[in-house]
């Protein structure tokens, strides 16, 4: 028997290599938990169980288990393109599309022999911190049923055993809420790191694809499969691709980390608080320097980047037009018409406000009060964190100001939840990649520690995290299943 | 943002909105605005934009000629389609 909760990508691999388990076996393990357990977390929109099933029995037959990631099932979420597998963003918009290619990503952890096991909820376009904004459903924390798994339910999938570990998506930081929320590993790299083509865009300039998976390790092993430049995204970027799991086998010595002290205002709450200056103990304890910084503009990190996302997203969405693929309203008048309503039927309420607060900021009358402003902000913030790492190595802040929230508790209040982000969002707005990891619980909730590294620095705060890791326990406690 | 400023910027963005939805946004936008205007107490004399954060380059290539999709694959996802084409309303008049 497999126990599922204790697996990860290092030790399933070595399984496979040394024929302890066969990749069928390890898939079948993992639809099993998935028809177990997911009817309670609700964490998959669409299963590719028979046609993983049958990759694996291929996968076994050849022998072809070399590669780190050959064989092992993984959870896609459900912006990432997978060619001849439905692919929604959580909207009725795309209830039906079926991509009729492959994501980059996917195409290369394909390369790699990897089996897709199903595509996992999500706030529609990635608009929301609670996958409430689903058009299809709410996903659950399987830390408790009642509260919300973050953004994006892949991390819900990975903490509870449903898929060893997914690939994700981070615009304001749904990646590293999500796996703040529900405890397990999150890494978002640096914008440019990982190819977006095939992500479908939500604000093309912050973002990034990247890795949720049970421990930093795993996490190395993903980021080293997908990274590079790929010429069908110009914005990827041909910076040098370190062996990022060779990393882990040094330590950051010497390092110095600054703990900026706008990350820890009255939103955020006492018990993250404290387990984020625990966190901090534990790597004085260990040697490196911990001193508190100030990033002094990130007061407008939050609307700086609510007016970015809401501009940018406004125009991406602008390529749903009910023509070329998608949804289209049965009954219209003219050509303009089929666009209004088609848009107007498919769309939920949180894509239609972003879509007239993002019209109205690019609009003529305001473009230079609020969006040409929101930019030049974005280049202050930038600044911050360039001045911040000539001094530091790394910094340190909670990856969310409070632990998973109830379901509802901010009902109609899609504004107060934006808070959330508060954290992360000043990484998107400078495009750095920022890792976060399990540091503590609050009322047996999760509480993840956010590691924000240099420019293409991913190895750094790898290696921070992995030190960090092998000296705390917390990636180790197991769900406790607890019924809403 | 008042009802007529809301209801131009839905018809911008092609948009169709339900009363109560009209009411919703206006609700939810009206206080964020207020928020909005924080942004106008940095300074920001003098300073760049920003667009993208990193790679902030133009990118070129070779204009070559590769295989595009199979295109019948493509058209599966239309709404509606003839043969190659995307079929649409009527937009010139007879």
């Amino acid at each position: 028997m497999l126990e599922l909760d204790k697996l990860s990508i290092h030790i399933a691999h070595e399984m496979l290599i040394k024929k302890e388990v066969s990749s069928e076996e390890l898939t079948k393990a993992f639809l099993e938990r998935i028809e177990d357990v997911d009817e309670k977390t609700k964490a998959y929109v669409t299963l590719n169980g028979d046609k993983a099933l049958e990759e694996s029995r291929e996968i076994d037959k050849s022998g072809d288990i070399k590669e780190y990631l050959a064989g092992i099932p993984l959870a896609v979420k459900d912006n990432i393109c997978t060619k001849d597998l439905r692919t929604t963003c959580s909207s009725k918009m795309l209830e039906n599309f079926v991509p009729p290619y492959d994501a980059t990503v996917i195409a290369k952890l394909k390369d790699k022999n990897a089996i897709v096991l199903g595509k996992t909820n999500m706030d529609e376009f990635a608009l929301g911190s609670s996958t409430e904004n689903s058009y299809f459903f709410t996903s659950k924390n399987p830390w408790n049923l009642e509260r919300v798994p973050g953004s994006s339910a892949s991390a819900a999938a990975v903490a509870a055993s449903e898929a060893l570990y997914a690939l994700d998506s981070d615009t304001g930081g749904a990646l590293r809420q999500s796996a703040s929320f529900c405890g397990v590993v999150g890494l978002k790299p640096t914008y440019g790191r990982v190819s977006r083509f095939g992500l479908a865009a939500t604000a093309s300039s912050m973002d990034t694809v990247g890795p949720i998976a049970k421990n930093v390790k795993d996490c190395a092993i993903v980021l080293n499969a997908i990274s590079g430049i790929d010429s069908f995204d110009p914005t990827s970027s041909d910076a040098v691709v370190p062996d990022f799991l060779k990393s882990l086998e040094s330590k950051p010595e010497g390092a110095k980390i600054g703990i900026p002290k706008e990350f820890f205002g009255d939103e955020v709450a006492e018990d993250v608080k404290s387990a984020v200056i625990n966190a901090a103990k534990t790597f004085e304890n260990l040697g490196y320097v911990c001193e508190e910084i100030s990033l002094p503009h990130a007061e407008y990190a939050l609307w700086a980047y609510l007016a970015i996302v809401a501009a940018e997203a406004s125009s991406e969405l602008g390529i749903y037009d009910g023509i070329r693929y998608g949804y289209r309203a049965q009954n219209y008048e003219d050509l303009k018409d089929l666009y209004k309503k088609s848009r107007g039927e498919a769309f939920g309420l949180e894509a239609k406000w972003h879509i007239i607060l993002g019209t109205y900021l690019s609009d003529d009358k305001y473009y230079d009060k609020y969006y040409l402003k929101a930019q030049k902000i974005r280049t202050l913030i930038k600044q911050d964190f360039v001045a911040a790492f000539e001094k530091y190595d790394f910094l340190i802040t909670p990856t969310t100001p409070t632990t998973a929230f109830k379901i509802g508790e901010y009902a109609g209040d899609s504004m107060s939840m934006y808070a959330n982000v508060m954290c992360t969002a000043p990484v998107n707005l400078a495009g750095l990649p920022a890792i976060s990891v399990p540091c503590g619980f609050a009322q047996d909730m999760p509480i993840g520690l956010q590691i924000i590294g240099k420019a293409f620095d991913e190895a750094g705060i790898l290696q921070l995290a992995y030190t960090f890791e092998e000296n705390t326990d917390y990636h180790r406690k197991q769900i406790v299943w607890k019924e809403a | 943002m008042d009802k007529d400023t809301l209801e131009r910027m839905a018809d911008i963005a092609h948009l169709h909105l339900e009363t109560r939805e009209i009411e919703q946004i206006l609700h939810d936008l009206g206080p964020l605005l207020k928020q909005f205007d924080k942004l106008n107490q940095a300074d920001t004399e003098g300073i760049a934009t920003t667009v993208y954060p990193i790679n902030d380059k133009n990118v070129l290539r070779e204009d070559e000629v590769w295989e595009s999709l199979p295109i019948q694959e493509v058209l599966k996802n239309a709404p509606d389609r003839d043969n190659r084409f995307f079929r649409v309303p009527r937009i010139i008049e007879e």
